[in-house]
């Protein structure tokens, strides 16, 4: 395994740079909005040269998605690189992404859900720090996110014990899953990110590596029984086991119907699928952490030491022990 | 060349026991399992219905050790010379390291299926080197075509016949299929669903690509999705080891409620432009004229005479 690099820490004055890796912005005011937030933390931003190209769901073609993420991370000026959002297609740029390149000037990537198939490809090649947390689209979103997306890129100190949002900017769309599907007490480097990335990437020389860690997972607009051929992918492929413990995190639209594909007449609730596929693991597994695609996320550096104590129901505590900047 | 086809069924004959399974999905009425069993006798064998296929475990038939029960009884009793599936749906995938592939090396037997199925049909194949069939799941024989070919490809021992797309040269043709490098790709036939058949990626049922002639088809998904699965097979490395693409019908897929989604040709055809691999789009592959096609056996795959011919027999 490489020797894991922590990126430099953000700091006031900093310059964001920001890239569109996958999909594009939904409109250009909203990305504007954005701006003023940078501004507001004090950060500087500066634009990948194709940041505003479409082509159909994606930001441009893979050849100018590909020339901005290599640009922005080599710029000199550039402190953090910073996707625009997730949506489809960093996987397409894998296999022509170099990797020494990004090596070479290590720096903070964050991002979620599609922006999955970048942080764990380059944590894993380049032993670098990256982070799981909001994109540019909704680092301000909720209080609660910004709140730890601060936490996590400029402080001196490792994040410590992560809470549940506040009870009144608690809007959850139904009563919000708190299950622990296995008890007990697990350590490890933190990996992980949108299951279907992870699954998308099995097979491929960025298949995740899970041994000895915690590994998380979430989804949004998956119906059931595709996050059970997943799961039962990842447990067939030995990821679950490996593991040293499991996090599913809050899982949006993920009900039956929900994401108007191959939606089924019959079908198990997602709560059951997962008993039935993770439940029977020797390591602990809860179900409910909000680092997902709701509103109100927590932000989780990849290669960091993190705990999770399940080992009373009751009293399910998440840690990140290890400061995730240099 | 090697053949992939270590292992071969023998031909059915009329009078010829089967066995009806559903591995996935549940049948969404009993008389779709009526039905099917109706569909067999019309083809000229007795059906024998699996004990499960009607329990409900969410959306599939049974928990997986009942439906791994029903499709290892048949795998055992000498007396049953095919299996076939019922339905297609969800959940083929968890049976596969329960199967008892034993049985199947001791006595080899006609396994078909499509959909989501494709896992079955796949993960046999890749275990036992058996020329497994992928067809329509029995629910999905809707045309007299579909059963002509089914009945065809099970029933005979010499080479089946080619599989064609429209050759009228004209704008009205029905179907116009998209070519997306002209050539010609010998190797051994493998393929499917696309989304079961990288739902067996990172496993020990993972197909194998090395000078296959890869034939891909799904339904009811938006292209986006199947462009993360399509990808998976460029990115693992797997595509530019395959000799020929023909890609199938993808019914009622597209952008599925969504309003910038590029169309399965524009997205899938830059890797196969690159990499040089001869392919073809909207092969009749699936859909309701789908033809029973057999898994392993070495065929060749013209691009420009959008022809897939069976180089050898797949059954004894």
């Amino acid at each position: 395994m490489l020797p894991l690099v922590k990126p430099p820490r953000l700091r006031t004055g900093d310059t964001v740079g920001i890239i569109a890796p996958s999909s594009p912005a939904f409109e250009q005011g909203h990305v504007e909005y954005s701006f003023s937030r940078l501004k507001k933390l004090g950060l500087k931003y500066k634009l990948g040269k194709h940041v505003f190209e479409r082509y159909g769901d994606l930001a441009g073609r893979d050849e100018a998605r590909l020339e901005d993420l290599h640009a922005i991370w080599s710029d000199p000026e550039v402190n953090m690189v910073m996707p625009l959002r997730g949506g489809t297609g960093s996987v397409r740029l894998l296999p022509k992404i170099d990797f020494d390149l990004l090596a070479a000037h290590p720096k903070i990537l964050v991002g979620f859900s599609d922006i999955t198939g970048l942080l764990v490809p380059i944590h894993q090649r380049t032993g670098l720090v990256t982070f799981h947390g909001p994109t540019l689209g909704n680092f301000f979103e909720a209080d609660y996110t910004y709140r730890y997306f601060k936490t996590a890129l400029m402080d001196e100190q490792p994040i410590g014990a992560v809470d549940d949002p506040p009870e009144p900017a608690f809007k959850p769309k139904y009563p919000p899953p708190r299950m622990v599907l296995r008890s007990g007490k697990a350590t490890g480097q933190l990996i992980g990110g949108s299951l279907t990335l992870i699954k998308q990437m099995l097979g491929t020389p960025f298949e995740i590596e899970t041994a000895g860690k915690i590994f998380f997972i979430e989804d949004v607009g998956e119906e059931p029984h595709s996050v059970e051929r997943m799961l039962v992918q990842l447990k067939m492929a030995g990821k679950f086991q490996q593991a040293a413990g499991i996090i599913v995190g809050e899982s949006v639209d993920c009900k039956p119907g929900e994401s108007g594909r191959k939606v089924s007449p019959l079908n198990d609730s997602l709560e059951s699928v997962l008993w039935e596929q993770l439940s029977d693991l020797n390591v602990p597994v809860i179900y409910g952490l909000r680092l997902g695609h709701g509103v109100e996320k927590f932000t989780l550096p990849l290669g960091v030491m993190a705990t999770l104590d399940a080992t009373n129901a009751d009293e399910v505590r998440f840690s990140v022990d290890e400061v995730a900047t240099s | 060349m090697i053949s992939k086809s270590a292992l071969k069924a023998k031909a059915l004959n009329p009078g010829d026991r089967v066995g009806l399974v559903a591995p996935g999905g549940r049948p969404y009425k009993p008389s779709v399992v009526s039905r099917a069993a109706r569909l067999i006798e019309d083809l000229g064998f007795v059906p024998v219905v699996g004990e499960y296929v009607l329990e409900v475990k969410g959306h599939s038939a049974g928990s997986v050790s009942q439906r791994v029960e029903d499709f290892n009884k048949f795998l055992a009793d000498d007396s049953i010379s095919a299996l076939f599936c019922i339905s297609g749906g969800f959940g083929g995938l968890a049976l596969l390291p329960h199967l008892d592939f034993g049985a199947i090396q001791r006595h080899p037997k006609v396994i078909v299926g499509g959909g989501e199925n494709t896992t079955v049909v796949l993960g046999i194949h890749a275990k036992t080197g058996l020329t497994t069939f992928h067809g329509p799941n029995l629910e999905d024989v809707k045309t007299e075509k579909c059963f002509a070919s089914l009945k065809s490809a099970l029933t005979s021992n010499t080479n089946l016949s080619p599989v064609m797309a429209d050759t009228v040269d004209s704008a009205w043709s029905e179907n116009h299929s998209h070519v997306a490098v002209q050539g010609i790709g010998q190797g051994h036939l493998l393929g499917g669903n696309l989304t079961g058949l990288t739902s067996m990626f990172g496993t020990e049922f993972e197909p194998d690509f090395d000078g296959a002639v890869l034939f891909l088809t799904d339904h009811d998904e938006r292209n986006d999705i199947l462009d993360r699965w399509f990808t998976t097979i460029y990115v693992s490395g797997q595509l530019e080891k395959t000799k020929a693409v023909a890609l199938g019908y993808f019914d009622n897929c597209g952008n599925k409620g969504s309003f910038n989604i590029l169309s399965i040709e524009d997205l899938f055809s830059d890797r196969l432009l690159e990499l040089n691999i001869p392919s073809i789009f909207d092969f009749p592959i699936a859909g309701d004229f789908a033809p029973t096609i057999p898994i392993g056996i070495n065929v060749s795959l013209d691009t420009r005479r959008q022809r897939l011919e069976f180089l050898q027999s797949a059954l004894t």
